[in-house]
């Protein structure tokens, strides 16, 4: 899997958690909380990201991960494959 | 044999701060702090009060002097202590007028620590080495200062008393039925004194990760087949504040009975939401958490019946998750009706942000004080109005720091 997989992944479930936000408008590089996440929205869509990507990390290790890019790159790591 | 929750009381706390006027007065949105953190007022102490008067006016409330004489151990569970060794534990027990053969001690894991005493208690009783005893357990805890900070909108505290006996009226526990989950971490803490740090952040992660681990091990333990959907009736969820049950709740349905947004949040409505309501008035529950809520379910829900099963999910940073269930029990309204609970809370004074900034303040001054006497005169006399004849313990006053504790 290709990080620009991952991070489509994500996207799509920054979509699906956060209101108003189009696929298109996300900036990889800015947090999702400049995009109006609060905690338990952060945690949301890094569960369900997991899960879509077949992979488990501690949650308590991703977080405080800054930008979207950087929780992708963490993904990448325990990606397979 | 029968094990559980014979009795049980919640004590609130005497006075309250409403959230909406804290969110006014910090710039925030008032509707949309009770919408996130599902919290309405929040518990707040005269400085007479701490952890020693809390967990006893808990108990006091609840316990006849017969129950008293059938009382064979007292475990404390806070991370609130107002001292490093001595336990709190031996100043309650002397406030109760418990026996001298009282076995008693305290148990600390941030807000773990009182089920941690839980289970120790229930443990005890089942194992037939209580001489026929029963085991008082008190959990009770309340916020540090966090005047202008971000976690200041998901403060409070509160102190429960559970009576655990062979003769079990509220709940019985599935004492097979349990799942643990632990990992060593630093989310928040209490490293002085005075600080409650860390980073709520991580906490929240990790409480996801408990709770998915610890359901887990509930999964491997329960020794037969458990559906999320139809097993439990109503879920108790531990609430630092309650909006994170939502989450728990959410983040467990993922796993095991995924459901659409709407459906998700109907189920939370029916199953969850009974648990809340007197965290809801309380604010943090800390170790009270899982007492406070299945007094809560027992006493809010309409439809709860003998029989029914109640899921338990306990979590202490540090951290601890673990994931239990019991039976409810045919007495459970009826004795739960008799505490009174929302009666007392609604007995409260509502405090303006002022004078809770004015208290908080006062209270810092008394830590790590060896000589203090509490200000009885503060707020319009609540002292003389709330507290004389009442019957409630308070803290006297601190000489060379000796703490000495009477009835108001």
């Amino acid at each position: 899997m290709t990080k620009a997989q991952v991070i489509e992944v994500i996207k799509k479930n920054i979509v699906d958690n956060l209101d108003d936000v189009e696929v298109d408008g996300i900036d990889v590089s800015k947090s999702m909380k400049d995009y109006g996440a609060n905690s338990l929205d952060i945690i949301e869509v890094v569960s369900c990201s997991m899960r879509d990507l077949d992979i488990k990390i501690p949650r308590s290790e991703l977080a405080d991960i800054g930008t979207i890019d950087a929780l992708a790159d963490k993904f990448m790591e325990n990606v397979e494959g | 044999m029968r094990v559980g929750v014979e009795k049980l009381n919640v004590y609130g706390t005497s006075m309250f701060l409403d959230q909406r006027d804290l969110a006014v007065a910090r710039g925030k949105d008032p509707a949309k702090v009770v919408e996130d953190f599902l919290i309405n007022t929040r518990s707040l102490n005269p400085p007479w009060e701490d952890a020693v008067t809390m967990g006893a006016n808990a108990a006091l409330g609840m316990l006849s002097e017969e129950d008293k004489k059938d009382i064979g151990m007292l475990i404390v569970g806070t991370e609130g202590s107002v001292d490093f060794g001595k336990p709190i534990s031996t100043n309650i027990h002397k406030a109760l007028g418990l026996g001298p053969n009282v076995r008693n001690f305290e148990t600390k894991f941030a807000c773990y620590s009182g089920v941690a005493a839980l289970d120790v208690a229930v443990n005890w009783v089942a194992s037939g080495l209580n001489h026929g005893k029963k085991a008082l357990v008190i959990a009770t805890d309340f916020s540090r200062a966090h005047l202008g900070a971000f976690e200041e909108f998901v403060m409070g505290g509160a102190a429960t008393a559970a009576l655990v006996s062979t003769n079990p009226q509220i709940v019985e526990f599935e004492l097979q039925k349990k799942g643990t989950w632990t990992t060593d971490i630093y989310d928040t803490f209490r490293p002085s004194a005075r600080a409650e740090v860390g980073n709520n952040e991580v906490s929240l992660f990790s409480y996801m990760d408990a709770a998915t681990g610890s359901y887990a091990n509930y999964l491997e333990n329960a020794g037969e087949a458990v559906d999320f959907d139809s097993s439990f009736k109503y879920f108790v969820y531990h609430t630092p504040f309650p909006g994170i049950a939502f989450q728990a709740h959410r983040t467990l349905t993922r796993d095991h009975a995924p459901k659409k947004k709407q459906e998700l949040k109907d189920d939370f409505e029916k199953r969850v939401n009974p648990a809340l309501r007197f965290a809801a008035r309380v604010g943090s529950t800390y170790g009270t958490s899982n007492f406070t809520g299945l007094a809560s379910v027992i006493v809010n829900s309409d439809d709860i019946k003998a029989g029914d099963r109640l899921a338990f999910f306990a979590y202490g940073s540090g951290a601890l998750g673990e994931f239990y269930s019991g039976i409810v029990q045919s007495g459970a309204k009826a004795t739960l009706a008799a505490m009174d609970i929302h009666a007392k809370l609604d007995e409260r004074r509502r405090c303006t942000v002022k004078e809770y900034e004015f208290i908080e303040n006062l209270r810092e001054t008394y830590i790590e004080n060896p000589e203090f006497t509490p200000d009885f005169s503060i707020l319009d006399g609540w002292y003389k109005k709330h507290y004389e004849g009442s019957g409630l313990l308070v803290l006297k006053g601190v000489k060379d720091w000796y703490r000495t504790y009477d009835f108001a």
